[in-house]
């Protein structure tokens, strides 16, 4: 019977994103304009890791 | 924590009937097992469901050191630690390279510890008892201070009238009494209702005392005028990466080879029961992350100035403030601490029993035993083993918290016999134990040197890329038998591949 093993697309997808979550930090790294209340690099660093978790559920519903 | 709260009989009517629910629970858990085998005992027949698999992952992940450590590093990194969220998010992402196929090779070939993969896969004993020592030398110290943060709970939480030593024997006693009684399924229905506990008390005195300093933007606005490190983003590219991306890689491949984590796996009713529990996970580091991040920021308001081991004591601090008009607040979130507490320590006394019994008991004594033998050895080796860790967190030792920071470097260095060991056939038994091996002197020479970082990393990412090297190129030159790679792709492979019916149905 066919196994489902983890679809090597979005692991590899996983991997950018994880990049994707960090360097922005580090480009972005001022503390003006503040978003929400927040500054813009934690704001950028929130959404590419709320980014990483959809990700992330999307692999473990479709993916797996 | 500090013995500074002044809370009185009430207090003590609460922690009894808190630690009689838990007696209650393993009680009740004792009458639902069915069965007395090694299976049932360890990890409850295999059956655990989804829900009750989230809780328990939940409930093992979070522990004393998430209320005190991680708001004590949130208070001197300031919004820097932020990265929690993304760290704790990364290890289900860690989880997920591994979980699908170490799933079903356990269900197939009917492991109950994370070493029966390696011993199994690698044919290698050897292999079995290095993976069960590295696992106990790296968890034995985090016990001991789980048990330490309980001898401090109560004596915080009555001001005292409960000594510490009392603390310690009261809290070993109620986990041995509900271990012995209901095995796995005792331990994940009480991690059930302490991870429902510990959860909403974390959320609850963080809105309370966010709310109380004036709200995020009245946080940020205050660290902008008197203390703007803790708002900055990191100003280089050696900075992020010290402070961040080893971070990032270290601790989300740590906390995934916890070897109560792997266990958690195996225990799984399905892969969707599997899904479920990993798919509700994906919401606890906004939870840990975000609470602790704002817990520590607020302190850094209301309790600028603090350094070192003293800031380690802000959520104390913290709780302090809160007393005089939020007293019952208080004493649900001390419950809260202990169940965080209790249900990492169980968890893990668990866990290590099994490998105990198993791995090592089973495998240099009793290769032959019956089933029954084993469950009663389990036993014995989880009274031996709270009163050992009782018996040494009487005497509080700094050393012990060195230890724990190396707990999840160690951990690491098993991953990637586990990454190889599933998907590439070519590797075998010896470049795997080179590889942990090496990893894990590297790691204990860097400790015992002081030297945490080289450069732009922590001492666990070179050791983990030198292992990993030392795994692959080995195997690269020393190539295992024809007919041996053959059983191998046949035994752990075969059931990935379309054309093999292994006999193995997903559910």
């Amino acid at each position: 019977m066919r196994r489902r093993d983890p679809n090597r697309l979005w692991y590899w997808i996983f991997v950018v994103v994880c990049i994707g979550g960090v360097l922005p930090i580090f480009f972005l790294g001022a503390i003006e304009p503040l978003i929400l209340g927040v500054p813009l690099w934690v704001a950028v660093s929130l959404i590419s890791t709320v980014v990483l978790s959809v990700v992330t559920l999307i692999q473990l519903r479709i993916g797996w | 924590m500090n013995d500074t709260y002044v809370l009185g009989a009430g207090s003590i009517i609460v922690l009894a009937s808190y630690m009689a629910a838990m007696i209650l629970i393993g009680w009740i858990a004792k009458h639902r097992t069915k069965g007395d085998s090694t299976l049932d005992y360890f990890l409850g027949g295999k059956v655990t469901g989804g829900l009750v698999l989230f809780f328990t992952m939940q409930a093992t992940q979070l522990s004393g050191n998430t209320f005190f450590g991680f708001t004590g590093i949130a208070y001197r990194t300031g919004l820097m630690w932020i990265v929690s969220i993304c760290m704790i998010s990364l290890i289900v992402v860690t989880q997920l390279s591994y979980i699908p196929r170490l799933y079903v090779l356990s269900k197939l070939n009917g492991y109950i510890t994370p070493a029966d993969f390696y011993a199994d896969r690698y044919q290698s004993n050897r292999l079995r008892l290095l993976v069960t020592g590295v696992t106990i030398v790296a968890m034995l110290p985090y016990l001991i201070i789980q048990a330490e943060a309980t001898g401090h709970a109560f004596s915080g939480l009555t001001s005292g009238q409960i000594p510490y030593w009392a603390g310690v024997a009261f809290t070993c006693t109620v986990m041995l009494i509900y271990i012995l009684m209901g095995g796995w399924r005792g331990v994940v229905w009480t991690d059930t209702v302490q991870g429902v506990l510990l959860t909403s008390a974390l959320v609850i005195v963080t809105v309370v005392v966010v709310l109380t300093v004036g709200g995020i933007p009245s946080i940020v606005e205050e660290l902008r005028t008197d203390n703007v490190a803790l708002i900055q983003a990191p100003e280089s590219l050696k900075q992020l990466s010290r402070s961040w991306l080893s971070l990032l890689v270290i601790s989300s491949i740590g906390f995934a080879m916890y070897p109560q984590a792997i266990q958690r796996v195996y225990a799984a009713k399905s892969e969707s029961a599997l899904k479920t529990s990993l798919s509700l996970m994906l919401v606890v580091p906004y939870l840990i992350g975000g609470c602790t991040l704002l817990l520590g920021l607020s302190a850094a308001i209301s309790h600028p100035g603090l350094i070192g081991v003293d800031s380690d004591r802000v959520f104390s601090l913290l709780l302090n403030d809160l007393i005089s008009n939020h007293y019952w607040l208080v004493i649900f979130v001390l419950c809260g601490l202990l169940a965080a507490i209790m249900s990492t320590a169980s968890s893990v006394i668990l866990t290590l029993a099994s490998m105990f019994t198993r791995d090592i008991y089973q495998t240099i004594w009793r290769r032959n035993t019956r089933d029954e033998g084993n469950t009663i050895a389990g036993r014995v080796f989880i009274v031996i083993l709270i009163v050992t860790v009782a018996a040494l967190s009487l005497r509080p030792s700094a050393t012990l918290w060195r230890l724990t920071e190396i707990k999840v470097e160690l951990l690491a260095q098993l991953f990637p016999a586990m990454i190889l060991g599933l998907y590439w056939p070519r590797i075998s038994e010896w470049p795997a134990v080179i590889g942990i091996v090496v990893g894990c002197l590297f790691v204990a020479v860097s400790a015992l040197l002081g030297v945490e970082r080289f450069w732009w990393f922590q001492s666990g990412v070179y050791a983990l890329v030198l292992n990993l090297t030392i795994a692959v190129v080995s195997s690269m030159i020393f190539n295992p038998s024809t007919t041996l790679q053959e059983q191998m792709r046949k035994r752990f492979f075969g059931p990935f591949q379309t054309s093999v019916d292994t006999g193995y149905r997903q559910r």
